[in-house]
C-alpha cells in the first residue's frame, strides 16, 4: 500500500459534523425547549393519573348519592358532584383512563395502517400511489371532525367504534406524510447504493429508509394524539360515542350542559382537562420536532 | 487485448416531463449510446452537466431501465435478469457515488455497511464476514477499530474509503466511479485517485470512471468518451484524445480547463454560451449552436459516431478536415 | 506596488461550538492594490471563506466573532463602523459574489426587480431609470436576450446566466472591490472559462481590483496577479502568481501542486499530502502543518513561524528559510 494510506489511520480523528444524538442526548434537548417540558409534564401527570385511576379515585364514578347532587367543591368532593351526584374528580380521573386508551390505541392503529401505506406508496410509486393519493385527497377534503361524526354514525356508537372511527379519519395524514418523507429518502445515495449491492426491496425498505422516518412520525403521533382526544370527546359530547354511565370528558360535557349556569363547576372539570391535555401534546409535540427534525434532517 | 466485459448498445432514456397540465415533454438524458469496456481498463465518460453521463452510468449498472437499446455484462442482459442471474450481477457490478455525505446510511455502523453486500450474497459465516470486514478497511487505509462508528464521525475523504470498502467487498469485476472525487478537496482527492489505481492494480478492477474533471481523467483512464447532450461525440485512447482531439467540443473543452502554467493564460473563453438542455436539444448536429465551424449540413444532420484512426471514433462531419491548428 | 485599495491586519476571528473554540482565521495579514487581482487559496478548514465574510462583516455573531486585526478601505477600519456605515460600503465600495447563485438570489421575484434594489440603495435611481441602469448592467455581462431576463425569475436561468446576474448586481454600484467567494466552483468549465474572462474584461473597464477566494490552483493560474495560500486559518505564503507556481517554498503549496493532477498527463502518481485537516484546533505554540509537514523539524513544534519576506515580494511562514 502507499504511504499516505498509514499515515491517515494515524490521524483519523472525528470529523467536525455533530454527533448522532444518543437517548439520553435527546432528552437533554428536548427538556431545554421550554414548550415541550411544559407538554411533557402535563402528558406525563396525564399517563399517571389514567393508570392510577383505579387506585386514587376517592369514590366510584358510576355510583352517585342524588342528595348530594350539583353540590360546589368541598372538601370531600374536590370538584363537587354531577348531576346525578357521583363525584366530579373520580369521574374526571377515570374519564383519563379512558380517553388515553381511546388515543393510544387510535394512534396504534392509525401507525399500524398509515405507516406501511405510506412506505409502500412512496417506494413503489405507479399506479399504487396514484391510487392511493386520490383517495387521501378525497377524505382530506372532509374536516376531520365531520369525517369523524359520518363514520362513527355508520359503524355505531360506543367506545369501540369512536376508536375506529378516529383511527380511521387519522390515516390520510399520516399516510401522506410517510410517503413524503419516503420519497425524500429514496433519492438519497445511499439507496441507491443498497439496491447497487442487491439488497432487496423488503430490506431496503426495512433498513434504510424506515429509521428515516420515525423522527417525522413521532413528531405527527404526538400532535395527533390531541386531534384525536379532541375528536372522541366531540364524538361523546353529541352522544355518538361512548355510552352512559361510563365516564368520558365529552359526555361529561354534554351531560352538565343544561346544568352550565347552575353549576358550572361540572362543565369546567372535563372543559379544562381535555384543554390542558391537547396543549400538552401539542407542545410535546412541537418541542419534539425542533429537537428531532433538523438533527434528523443532516444526518 | 482483454475480452469484452460490458456493452453497450444503442442506449437510450428519455425522461417524459410534465411541463404543464396538457404539455408532456422528453427530457432525452441519454440518446443511442453505443460503448464497449474492455477488461482491466479504465474507460472515462466525461462531459459537462446535462450531457447524461450520471444516467449512462444508471444504466450501464442496470439500475435504470433503458427506454431502448440494451446493456450486456459478459453477455448478460444486465436489465432483463432476474433472480440468481441479478444476484450475481450485483455482485460483479459495483457503484461508487459522489456525495460522501449521502451515499453511506447513517443509521448504520461503517462496518454494517461493508458487512451488507457480504450478507446480501451469503459470502461467509459470521465470523469470516467480520475478518473480510476488517481486511477491506485495511485495503483502504483505515484502521479496523473505526468500524463501530458512524458515518458522521468521519471526514469526506473517509467516507469515499468505505465507500470503496463497500464496493469491494463482493470481489466485483467492474466498478462505476460516479464523480468520486468532486466533492473532495485537492489533498484528499490526490490519495483516493492513488487508492482506486492501487485497487485496480492488486484485484483486477476495471473501472468506468465518471468525471467533468478533464484533469482527473487524463490522470485516470486509459480510455476516454466523450459526452454532449446524451449522445457521444468523441471516443479514443488517452493520449490521442487529449493530444490529438478531433471534435471542436472536446477541443473546446481542453482549451478552456485551467492550467497551472501563468505563462500560459488565455484570455478568452472557448466556448460561448450555455449547455443546452436536454429538453430541447438543437436539430442536426447537437453542438451546432456553439461551434465555430458550424455549416449547413451540421444544422441539417446529425452525424454519426464513425472510425477515424485505430480506436478513435468521432461525431463529426468535418473530422478529418478541420485545421485546428 | 500600486496604492492599497483594501488592508486586511492581523485578522483573528473565532467560533464558538458548544463550549469548543475554533479559531477560524488566525491572525491574517494581507493587502489588495488597485486594479489586481488577487488570489485566496486553501482547501475546506483553511479560513478564506470566514476571512472574506469578515472584511464585509458578514459573519453570523453568534456563534462567530471577531476578536482582533483590523480591515482597511479606503482610510477606515471597517470593523469598527457602525451599521448602516457597513451598509453603504457593501455593494457600493465592496461588492461579492457566491458560489450558489441559486440560494444569493431571492427565488420569489424576478430578475429586474432584484438588479433594481442595489441600484435604488446606493444610486438613489427609480423606476424607467433604475431600469434603464438594470439593462445596461445586463448587457455588460453579456447576457443574452437582456430585455426578456428582466422579467424572469431565477429558476428559469441556468447557472452560468444566474451567475451573470449576481455579478451583474454586484458590479452596478461599481465598487472599489469585488469579493468573489468560489464562484466559478459549482459551474462547469466551459462556463467557468466565460464568467473569468468577463471578470477580467470588467476589471479592465471598471478598474476594479478582485479578491478570488477558490480551491482550485489552476484557477489562480489563469487570472490572478498575486496569491496567498492560507492553511488552518494562517497564511502560509504569498507571492506573485509567476513565482508561486516556479518556486513553491511552503511545503504545504507544494503539497498542493504536487496533488492536481495534469490535463498534460506529465504526472504518472499523485503526491498526496500525509493525514488530514483535523477537525481540532492547531495547538499553539507549533506550526499547523506540522503534524503533516515531510520536512518538519524539532523547532516546528515549538514555535509558530511568523510570515516572512524570504525572497522579493515572496513570503512564507516556515523554518525552513530561517
Amino acid at each position: 500500500m502507499s504511504a499516505s494510506t498509514q499515515s491517515v489511520g494515524a490521524s483519523v480523528k472525528p470529523a467536525a459534523s455533530p454527533r448522532r444524538p444518543g437517548r439520553s442526548e435527546l432528552l437533554r434537548r428536548l427538556l431545554k425547549n421550554r414548550g415541550a417540558t411544559v407538554g411533557l409534564g402535563i402528558i406525563s401527570v396525564y399517563v399517571a393519573l389514567a393508570l392510577l385511576s383505579h387506585v386514587i379515585a376517592p369514590y366510584s364514578p358510576t355510583l352517585g348519592a342524588l342528595e348530594l347532587r350539583l353540590k360546589g367543591p368541598s372538601w370531600g368532593h374536590w370538584l363537587g358532584t354531577d348531576e346525578l351526584g357521583r363525584d366530579v374528580l373520580s369521574r374526571l380521573l377515570y374519564g383519563s383512563a379512558i380517553s388515553l386508551e381511546i388515543q393510544v390505541t387510535a394512534v396504534v392503529l392509525t401507525m399500524l395502517v398509515g405507516v406501511p401505506w405510506g412506505l409502500l406508496a412512496g417506494y413503489y410509486g405507479g399506479w399504487f400511489d396514484e391510487v392511493s393519493m386520490r383517495l387521501i385527497d378525497v377524505m382530506l377534503a372532509f374536516p376531520g371532525i365531520l369525517l369523524a361524526i359520518g363514520v362513527d354514525a355508520i359503524i355505531g356508537g360506543g367506545l369501540t367504534n369512536v376508536i375506529f372511527a378516529v383511527a380511521i379519519v387519522s390515516v390520510p395524514e399520516f399516510v401522506r406524510l410517510v410517503r413524503g418523507v419516503v420519497l425524500g429518502i429514496r433519492k438519497l445515495e445511499f439507496v441507491v447504493a443498497a439496491r447497487g449491492i442487491g439488497e432487496s426491496a423488503p430490506a431496503i425498505m426495512a433498513r434504510y429508509i424506515l429509521p428515516g422516518t420515525v423522527a417525522p412520525i413521532v413528531v405527527q403521533a404526538s400532535i395527533r394524539m390531541a386531534t384525536v382526544l379532541l375528536f372522541a370527546s366531540s364524538l361523546s359530547f353529541l352522544g355518538l360515542g361512548v355510552q352512559p354511565p361510563t365516564p368520558d370528558w365529552g359526555a361529561m360535557l354534554s351531560n352538565a350542559r343544561a346544568y352550565m349556569f347552575l353549576a358550572p363547576h361540572v362543565t369546567a372539570a372535563p372543559g379544562v382537562a381535555i384543554t390542558i391535555v391537547v396543549i400538552g401534546f401539542n407542545l410535546l409535540g412541537d418541542g419534539l420536532r425542533d429537537v428531532l427534525d433538523p438533527r434528523m434532517r443532516g444526518s | 487485448m482483454g475480452d469484452v466485459l460490458l456493452q453497450a448498445q444503442g442506449v437510450t432514456k428519455h425522461f417524459p416531463i410534465r411541463e404543464h397540465m396538457l404539455g408532456r415533454r422528453l427530457l432525452r438524458a441519454v440518446d443511442g449510446v453505443d460503448l464497449e469496456l474492455v477488461r482491466g481498463e479504465t474507460l472515462g465518460i466525461v462531459g459537462e452537466s446535462g450531457c447524461g453521463k450520471s444516467t449512462l452510468g444508471f444504466l450501464l449498472l442496470g439500475l435504470l431501465p433503458p427506454t431502448a437499446g440494451r446493456v450486456t455484462f459478459l453477455g448478460r442482459d444486465v436489465h432483463r435478469a432476474r433472480g440468481r442471474e441479478l444476484k450475481y450481477l450485483r455482485r460483479d457490478l459495483q457503484v461508487v457515488f459522489q456525495d460522501p455525505y449521502a451515499s453511506l446510511n447513517p443509521r448504520m455502523t461503517v462496518g454494517e455497511i461493508v458487512e451488507r453486500p457480504l450478507i446480501v450474497h451469503r459470502l461467509g459465516s459470521a465470523v469470516e464476514r467480520r475478518a473480510r470486514v476488517a481486511e477491506l478497511f485495511r485495503a483502504v487505509g483505515l484502521r479496523p477499530e473505526m468500524t463501530f462508528r458512524y458515518p458522521h464521525e468521519f471526514s469526506g475523504g473517509q467516507r469515499q474509503r468505505i465507500a470503496l470498502a463497500r464496493a469491494i467487498a463482493t470481489s466485483p469485476q467492474l466498478v462505476v466511479a460516479d464523480e468520486p472525487t468532486s466533492a473532495l478537496d485537492v489533498s484528499v482527492q490526490a490519495k483516493i485517485l492513488n487508492l482506486l489505481k492501487d485497487l485496480q492494480a492488486s484485484l483486477g478492477l476495471t473501472y468506468v470512471f465518471i468525471s467533468h474533471d478533464m484533469r482527473v481523467v487524463r490522470h485516470m483512464c486509459d480510455r476516454v468518451a466523450v459526452m454532449y447532450l446524451g449522445k457521444i461525440v468523441e471516443t479514443a485512447g488517452r493520449d490521442a484524445l487529449f493530444e490529438a482531439s478531433r471534435h471542436p467540443y472536446t477541443r473546446a473543452l481542453l482549451v478552456d480547463v485551467p492550467g497551472l502554467d501563468p505563462s500560459r493564460r488565455r484570455r478568452r473563453a472557448a466556448l460561448e454560451g450555455d449547455p443546452p438542455s436536454p429538453l430541447h436539444p438543437p436539430a442536426g448536429c447537437r453542438f451546432h449552436p456553439r461551434c465555430p465551424f458550424a455549416q449547413d449540413v451540421c444544422r441539417a444532420t446529425e452525424p454519426a459516431l464513425r472510425p477515424l484512426g485505430p480506436a478513435h471514433l468521432v461525431a463529426c462531419h468535418f473530422a478529418e478536415a478541420i485545421n485546428y491548428g | 506596488m500600486s496604492d492599497s485599495v483594501l488592508s486586511v491586519r492581523d485578522l483573528k476571528v473565532q467560533f464558538g461550538v458548544d463550549d469548543r473554540i475554533v479559531r477560524a482565521v488566525d491572525g491574517v495579514t494581507l493587502e489588495i492594490g488597485r486594479g489586481e487581482t488577487v488570489g485566496l487559496v486553501g482547501e475546506t478548514g483553511s479560513g478564506k471563506s470566514v476571512t472574506a465574510l469578515s472584511i464585509l462583516g458578514l459573519i453570523p455573531s453568534p456563534p462567530g466573532r471577531i476578536v482582533g486585526g483590523q480591515v482597511l478601505f479606503d482610510g477606515k477600519n471597517l470593523l469598527a463602523l457602525s451599521a448602516r456605515e457597513m451598509r453603504r460600503i457593501r455593494g457600493a465600495g465592496i461588492s461579492m459574489i457566491f458560489q450558489e447563485p441559486m440560494t444569493s438570489l431571492d427565488p420569489s421575484f424576478p430578475i429586474g426587480s432584484q438588479l433594481r434594489e442595489p441600484i435604488a440603495e446606493h444610486l438613489g435611481l427609480r423606476g424607467r431609470e433604475a431600469t434603464r441602469v438594470a439593462l445596461q448592467m445586463l448587457e455588460r455581462v453579456r447576457m443574452p436576450h437582456s430585455d426578456r431576463v428582466l422579467c424572469q425569475y431565477p429558476f428559469e436561468l441556468s447557472g452560468g446566466m444566474r451567475q451573470r446576474v449576481m455579478i451583474a448586481m454586484a458590479i452596478s454600484c461599481h465598487p472599489t472591490l469585488l469579493i468573489a467567494d468560489e464562484a466559478t466552483t459549482a459551474l462547469d468549465v466551459s462556463v467557468q472559462a466565460q464568467v473569468l474572462s468577463l471578470l477580467k474584461d470588467l476589471q479592465d473597464q471598471l478598474g476594479m481590483s478582485i479578491l478570488l477566494i477558490t480551491h482550485d490552483l489552476g484557477v489562480v493560474a489563469e487570472t490572478c496577479d498575486r496569491v496567498y495560500i492560507m492553511y488552518a486559518g494562517r497564511i502560509v505564503e504569498s507571492a506573485a502568481v509567476d513565482a508561486l507556481f516556479r518556486e513553491p517554498m511552503h511545503p504545504y503549496t507544494q503539497g498542493l501542486l504536487a496533488a492536481i493532477p495534469s490535463v498534460r498527463g506529465d504526472r504518472p502518481r499523485l503526491e498526496a499530502i500525509p493525514g488530514e485537516l483535523d477537525a481540532a484546533p492547531p495547538v499553539l505554540g507549533e506550526c499547523p502543518f506540522a503534524p503533516r509537514c515531510p520536512r518538519v523539524m524539532a523547532r516546528c513544534h515549538t514555535e509558530a513561524p511568523p510570515v516572512r519576506e524570504v525572497k522579493p515580494h515572496h513570503d512564507t511562514a516556515c523554518f525552513l528559510y530561517g
